[in-house]
């Protein structure tokens, strides 16, 4: 809604999101791992899908993050067992490698290879899913804070008024 | 010029601040009142040992300084009441304040007595008739001040309170008038007599119980002052050790006040009632003190009402506080009536919900009214701080000691 004096806030209308730069070590570590988390996923092959894939499960079934840290654990442990029944457990990490390439590993089956490859990729997706649900989302009530910063200082505005009262004696008659 | 009452620490009441010198937090603001600030009267509201003795003292010893910076025109004449009746010490730096400020007629009571039986006849009535003010009923009301108003005009007007005892005596003004002997006098033998001795008695019996109290500090010698005379003068009424006697006390004081306003000379004056808790819960002197603050301004008096709540300033607790210009509030646990006067301002509150996901969601928002005045603030006001409060603006002052302390 907008009139005259600008934009009013609308019941229909959701809120608009408050967008502002990461301040402090904490905040910017958060910002880095996040795009990396989300950028993991992007370079793999195949790695788009398995992560909208992961994102809409995770949605739907209103998974937490500890939940999803052990089920990329047990995708890992598949691709090893897999892996290790159907070549030996080594050809799990030579399949990672060529996934990150988007090549083939010669030496290892086409099926082998897919599989294993959908294993990391589910693993890495749902980890990254993981680590961003993880993320501190609250949004800060700026207004509760500003007013909170005001009124700290008032107090200690007024502390120092009080100690230059006490030791300023004040004239009785101001012309 | 202004008279400084102390240092402004927070607040939005920038039409009494005055700029100082350079503070610890930039240019210090002051607060400074002026004679016309004080004629729209001044309540001082607190609990027990807060400050308000000490804050009206301040006022006390600024105006008197107001007075002195200006040699050319007589000295504001400041009266102030102790409904207590206890603070010798206030008293003692009150004559110190008055003295150290060149304040030349400087009077006490009950130390020296007032002329409490001077003036014109119906003053007279008046000042007396507010005895008999306190449950009578109407009718009882008028029959005891035509007694009294029979009593006053026979013959010479009263000295004393003993003098006008003798004549309500049953018989005594009847004789009187019959001495007189004139066809006036004769008619108004007939009216004298025709009340009862009972009546008399009862009126009689007021009056004495009155002058066992207060004995001969109403009447008229030459030691006794009038408030019209004094530059300053301290009253001291037995609120605490004779409850009874000080309110007919302070409703006679406060009707001789009254009469200050109708005084040819026009000179500036402040009237203190400090403690009016001890008295205020006599509904004569709550509603004798309303009318004063209602009335007053135009004839050039300020009065400045000290009491411990809104409550103790008795029947009268609204009007004397909707028709004060200002307010101090020192610290009180139930400030509510008070920081009303200050209004409240629009504060825009939101509603947030927290989802499943622990995102959190505007929901809706209000504007909500919220008092001017933290009441938080005023609950736990530091002794010697105050709020003052003046048409809808507040502030929060720590008030200075008067200089001579």
């Amino acid at each position: 809604m907008k009139n005259a004096s600008g934009h009013h806030r609308d019941e229909n209308r959701w809120p608009l999101p408050v967008l502002a730069a990461p301040r402090g070590l904490r905040e910017i570590t958060w910002h880095v791992v996040a795009l990396l988390t989300l950028g993991a996923p992007l370079v793999l092959r195949g790695g788009w899908y398995v992560l909208a894939a992961a994102s809409v499960t995770t949605w739907f079934l209103k998974l937490n993050s500890p939940v999803l840290r052990r089920v990329a654990l047990w995708y890992l442990a598949a691709g090893l067992v897999i892996a290790a029944i159907f070549a030996t457990p080594l050809d799990f990490p030579i399949a990672i490698a060529h996934d990150f390439d988007w090549s083939r590993a010669p030496e290892i089956g086409a099926s082998l290879t897919f599989a294993l490859d959908v294993l990391f990729d589910l693993s890495v997706a749902v980890c990254s899913v993981a680590t961003l649900l993880a993320f501190d989302r609250r949004s800060v009530n700026r207004a509760a804070v500003d007013l909170r910063v005001w009124q700290r200082q008032q107090v200690r505005r007024r502390q120092l008024l009080r100690g230059w009262h006490r030791v300023n004696s004040l004239p009785e008659v101001i012309q | 010029m202004r008279a400084i009452l102390g240092t402004m620490l927070d607040g939005d009441l920038r039409a009494l601040a005055v700029k100082s010198a350079r503070g610890p937090c930039g240019p210090t603001s002051l607060i400074g009142l002026t004679f016309d600030d004080l004629t729209r009267h001044l309540c001082i509201i607190g609990g027990t040992g807060t400050g308000k003795t000490v804050t009206q003292l301040r006022l006390v010893s600024t105006f008197m300084r107001l007075s002195q910076a200006n040699p050319g025109e007589p000295p504001i004449r400041i009266i102030f009441v102790d409904a207590k009746g206890l603070a010798d010490e206030n008293r003692q730096q009150f004559g110190e304040l008055a003295r150290d400020r060149g304040y030349a007629n400087v009077r006490y009571w009950p130390e020296q007595p007032i002329r409490g039986l001077d003036g014109t006849l119906a003053q007279l009535r008046e000042r007396l008739s507010g005895l008999f003010n306190g449950g009578e009923s109407p009718f009882h009301h008028a029959e005891a001040v035509t007694m009294l108003d029979l009593a006053l005009g026979a013959g010479l007007p009263p000295r004393s309170l003993s003098d006008l005892i003798e004549r309500v005596r049953p018989g005594v003004t009847a004789a009187l008038y019959e001495m007189a002997g004139t066809e006036r006098s004769l008619a108004l033998k007939g009216e004298a007599a025709s009340f009862s001795n009972t009546q008399w008695n009862s009126v009689y019996l007021r009056l004495r119980a009155l002058a066992a109290t207060v004995g001969d500090r109403f009447d008229s010698s030459n030691a006794a002052w009038g408030l019209r005379d004094v530059d300053a003068a301290w009253i001291s009424v037995p609120g605490t050790s004779s409850p009874q006697t000080a309110s007919d006390v302070a409703t006679w004081i406060l009707a001789m006040i009254g009469e200050l306003a109708a005084s040819p000379d026009h000179r500036r004056t402040i009237i203190c009632l400090d403690e009016f808790s001890a008295v205020g819960q006599d509904q004569r002197a709550s509603q004798f003190a309303a009318g004063l603050v209602e009335r007053t301004r135009s004839a050039g008096i300020a009065i400045i009402i000290g009491a411990q709540t809104v409550a103790s300033l008795g029947d009268a607790a609204d009007r004397l506080l909707q028709t004060s210009g200002t307010v101090i509030a020192h610290a009180m646990p139930l400030p509510d009536a008070i920081i009303e006067l200050a209004g409240t301002i629009q504060v825009w509150e939101d509603s947030q919900s927290v989802d499943e996901l622990g995102l959190r969601v505007a929901t809706s928002g209000r504007l909500q009214q919220q008092y001017r005045v933290p009441p938080d603030l005023v609950r736990s006001l530091p002794v010697g701080e105050a709020v003052i409060i003046q048409r809808g603006r507040w502030t929060h002052i720590a008030v200075s000691q008067p200089q001579s302390l």
